[in-house]
């Protein structure tokens, strides 16, 4: 019996041994509410100013300007709805991408029915945000800008840096958000220096941590109001008790993440590559989509003629766990809104499949995933509607 | 005085010599039904079944709704259990619609039955002494023998009991009193629908299903379970056998006219369902089909998918509507499962344009390029049985 290989960590990642550890100690003994006031509630929240001076060390800002969500999609809700309803008395435009996370997309469009007015960066054949385009989009009815990191997908990387500088130049009133939820503590980001960024979203799942909690940075001055009713904390901006067992281990795995944030990255870019190079050579009729300039720990890559659900499910039965691109069912047929972005030709977009690395997988995890591939992929291509 | 549940039973009391055989089949399905919700003792009368001496956590309502699912029901009613005393009836009446009449109602009847003929007074004069007695103990609680809100009923066998609430049951036979038979079941609103309604005419089911790993999701193959699992409440408990067609599938996909893949191969699923229920002791093919729902159900289809067995096949749907199936599918709560979307995956072994007018002929000429009975042979030693427990909601 061999043993299972995972590659899907863009979907979600295995927590750190000392992850689990930590959490296990912090829901035993250090169950007080952050907010109480006695012996209990003091303990509890000196781990949640801990682990918020961990991430502002990270990511080179004030601790007071990371406000603990539970998970990405709320954070990205609290930065939009939260930044729209604020800044709304100036004007109801928003721009984002084409490609965006359905968290950022689905509560972007939720905003038309007050009067949100949308334009779409568009996304090129290598995947990438066209932010030359950018500076044609921000009207002085512009309030918002969002444009994620890295893509989910495809892992390509847009740039930040440009993009807010860009925008900002244009129109200093705007606010700067960039979903950072696939990049963060892969790649260096230095909040510091990036002055023109106000909001970034972080999910603790994506990086070894625990599911159910993330975290927005909001940088000083930045209007913005609270998305939940409830008593507010967290600079007003978020009600809710904070759980402090998940945010002890989002820090523990920032921490270690961080720590070895180099390293890792030079482990999986080999590991991307030989993957690559190997799969290119070895299976025909393949295409690696998204640009050079992506992330290693993401490759989309595309098969001509398969579904790439089938692949899925056979990959999966000999415990091989990867992602498709898209969906499909025999009702309908959708696909992956970052695939139709970048404009795949139709005998591919039935066949992405998603391997997402992490600094875990091996070499002969790789070997393992293409010679299985090439086992069964002649039969998937014989097997076509006809 | 005690709480007993008085069941009523229906259509099998229409039957002859051989009644106690279903009386016996009722009976131990409502004991499974209960096994494990609650002690009780259970007696027999002519149409009448009493669950007594009850030890339960759960109260008398939810007893009574779990009886109901039991199929050939016609009625459960909460009643009092007393010595057949005529103060006594007469006190236990006046309690029963002080309870009526606090809940609302306002017109009443009583309506008294007496098996034990020695009894006196007799049952009008009972009816009418009660009446008279019910109406001058409250205000405004008056008589209707037509149409009253509520019927005070009270029957004098050797104990009396009297009641006036009947949870309705739904009628049927004993699940398993008409044999066993095999439930062409896939992840569809259908073919649960049509399960249950051959369940309740006392046919047990055992469920098989076509898996087609990897063209198949392991997801669709958990929503059939699941749905087997709703049905498994009203037919006792249920297994599900899951055929690995995969090859058969693909032999098929390579052999045959892609017009007619659809068609092959349910008549290769038909005859796979077939040896099945050779197998099992079953007697009866059932199927969720409907007349002209979509191309594989219009009378030619049907007619050269029905051709290729001998079993007698039910197809309980045939004339109903989609709407009829889908209120029924809300009924038996399968409709959410239903319409999970874990289709069969993508749209590979569905031709574009499947011939709607298939012809037998040209079918078995087509068929002649692969070896059904081999396949049928290759399904039957690769298959894996689930087998699901009657579960308490």
């Amino acid at each position: 019996m061999t043993s299972e290989i995972y590659f899907d960590n863009a979907a979600s990642t295995k927590p750190y041994d000392e992850v689990i550890i930590r959490m296990t100690e912090v829901l035993k003994y250090n169950y007080g509410n952050s907010l109480s006031v006695h012996k209990k509630g003091l303990e509890a929240n000196k781990i949640i100013k801990s682990a918020a001076q961990t991430l502002a060390d990270i990511l080179k800002c004030n601790t007071n300007e990371i406000i603990f969500t539970a998970g990405g999609t709320e954070a990205n809700n609290l930065a939009i709805k939260g930044t729209y309803y604020a800044n709304k008395g100036r004007g109801h435009h928003i721009i984002t991408s084409l490609y965006e996370h359905a968290s950022i997309m689905a509560t972007i469009n939720d905003l038309k029915k007050d009067e949100a007015d949308i334009s779409y960066i568009k996304i090129d054949n290598k995947g990438v945000a066209n932010i030359n385009t950018l500076s044609n989009l921000i009207t002085e009815k512009s309030i918002f800008v969002s444009l994620m990191k890295v893509n989910n997908e495809v892992g390509t990387i847009n740039n930040i840096e440009l993009a807010s500088k860009i925008v900002k130049e244009k129109n200093n009133n705007i606010v700067f958000h960039t979903d950072n939820v696939q990049g963060f503590c892969k790649l260096p980001v230095n909040l510091n220096k990036l002055k023109n960024i106000d909001l970034m979203s972080l999910s603790g799942h994506k990086f070894n941590g625990p599911k159910g909690v993330g975290a927005l940075f909001v940088r000083k001055g930045t209007n913005i109001l609270p998305m939940m009713n409830g008593n507010l904390y967290q600079n007003h901006l978020r009600a809710g008790t904070l759980n402090t067992a998940a945010i002890a281990g989002l820090e523990i795995a920032a921490m270690i993440s961080n720590k070895n944030m180099e390293a890792n990255l030079k482990k999986v870019s080999k590991l991307n590559k030989y993957l690559e190079e190997k799969i290119t050579k070895e299976i025909d009729g393949i295409k690696i989509l998204g640009d050079k300039n992506k992330v290693p720990y993401i490759t989309d890559i595309a098969f001509i003629n398969i579904k790439s659900e089938v692949l899925l499910n056979h990959l999966s039965a000999i415990d091989i766990c990867v992602s498709s691109g898209s969906a499909c069912s025999s009702r309908k047929q959708t696909y992956s809104h970052v695939l139709t972005a970048m404009d795949i030709s139709t005998e591919y977009i039935d066949g992405v499949i998603r391997i997402s690395l992490s600094h875990d997988n091996t070499f002969e995890e790789i070997d393992r995933l293409i010679k299985e591939i090439k086992l069964i992929l002649p039969m998937l291509r014989m097997i076509r509607r006809k | 005085m005690e709480i007993v549940l008085l069941v009523k039973y229906g259509e099998i009391m229409l039957k002859g010599l051989n009644r106690p055989y279903f009386e016996s089949q009722l009976i131990n399905n409502i004991r499974k039904k209960l096994d494990g919700l609650c002690e009780f003792k259970l007696k027999k009368t002519h149409g009448r079944i009493f669950i007594e001496d009850i030890k339960s956590d759960a109260s008398y309502e939810e007893l009574s709704l779990k009886i109901c699912e039991v199929f050939g029901i016609i009625s459960v009613s909460i009643a009092y259990k007393i010595e057949s005393d005529f103060e006594l009836i007469n006190e236990t009446a006046l309690n029963v619609s002080k309870k009526a009449y606090e809940e609302g109602n306002r017109t009443f009847k009583v309506d008294t039955k007496r098996a034990n003929k020695s009894f006196r007074p007799n049952s009008m004069e009972v009816s009418k002494l009660i009446g008279g007695n019910i109406f001058e103990s409250f205000e405004d609680f008056i008589v209707d023998v037509r149409k009253p809100q509520i019927t005070i009923k009270i029957e004098i066998r050797e104990n009396t009991y009297v009641y006036y609430k009947e949870i309705k049951g739904q009628g049927g036979m004993p699940v398993g009193s008409a044999g066993k038979g095999i439930l062409l079941l896939s992840g569809g609103i259908d073919s649960p629908v049509a399960g249950y309604m051959m369940a309740k005419r006392g046919l047990k089911l055992e469920a098989c299903y076509f898996h087609s790993h990897p063209y198949t999701t392991e997801q669709a193959k958990e929503k059939v379970i699941d749905l087997a699992k709703k049905l498994a409440i009203y037919n006792n408990g249920m297994k599900v056998h899951i055929i690995n067609f995969t090859t058969t599938q693909l032999a098929i996909y390579e052999k045959c006219p892609h017009a007619q893949l659809t068609i092959i191969m349910r008549r290769v699923m038909m005859r796979v369902a077939q040896q099945l229920a050779f197998k099992k002791n079953a007697k009866a093919l059932v199927t969720g089909e409907s007349l002209g729902q979509v191309a594989s159900q219009t009378l030619e289809s049907l007619f050269v998918t029905n051709s290729s067995v001998d079993m007698v096949v039910f197809r309980p749907l045939i004339g109903m509507d989609k709407i009829e199936v889908i209120n029924i599918a809300k009924k038996i709560d399968t409709f959410d499962t239903s319409i999970l979307p874990y289709e069969d995956c993508c749209t590979i072994f569905v031709a574009k344009h499947p011939e709607t007018k298939p012809r037998i002929d040209s079918i078995l000429k087509s068929e002649e390029n692969i070896d059904i009975d081999k396949m049928v042979e290759e399904c039957m030693s690769d298959y894996e049985t689930v087998e699901l427990k009657n579960e308490n909601r």
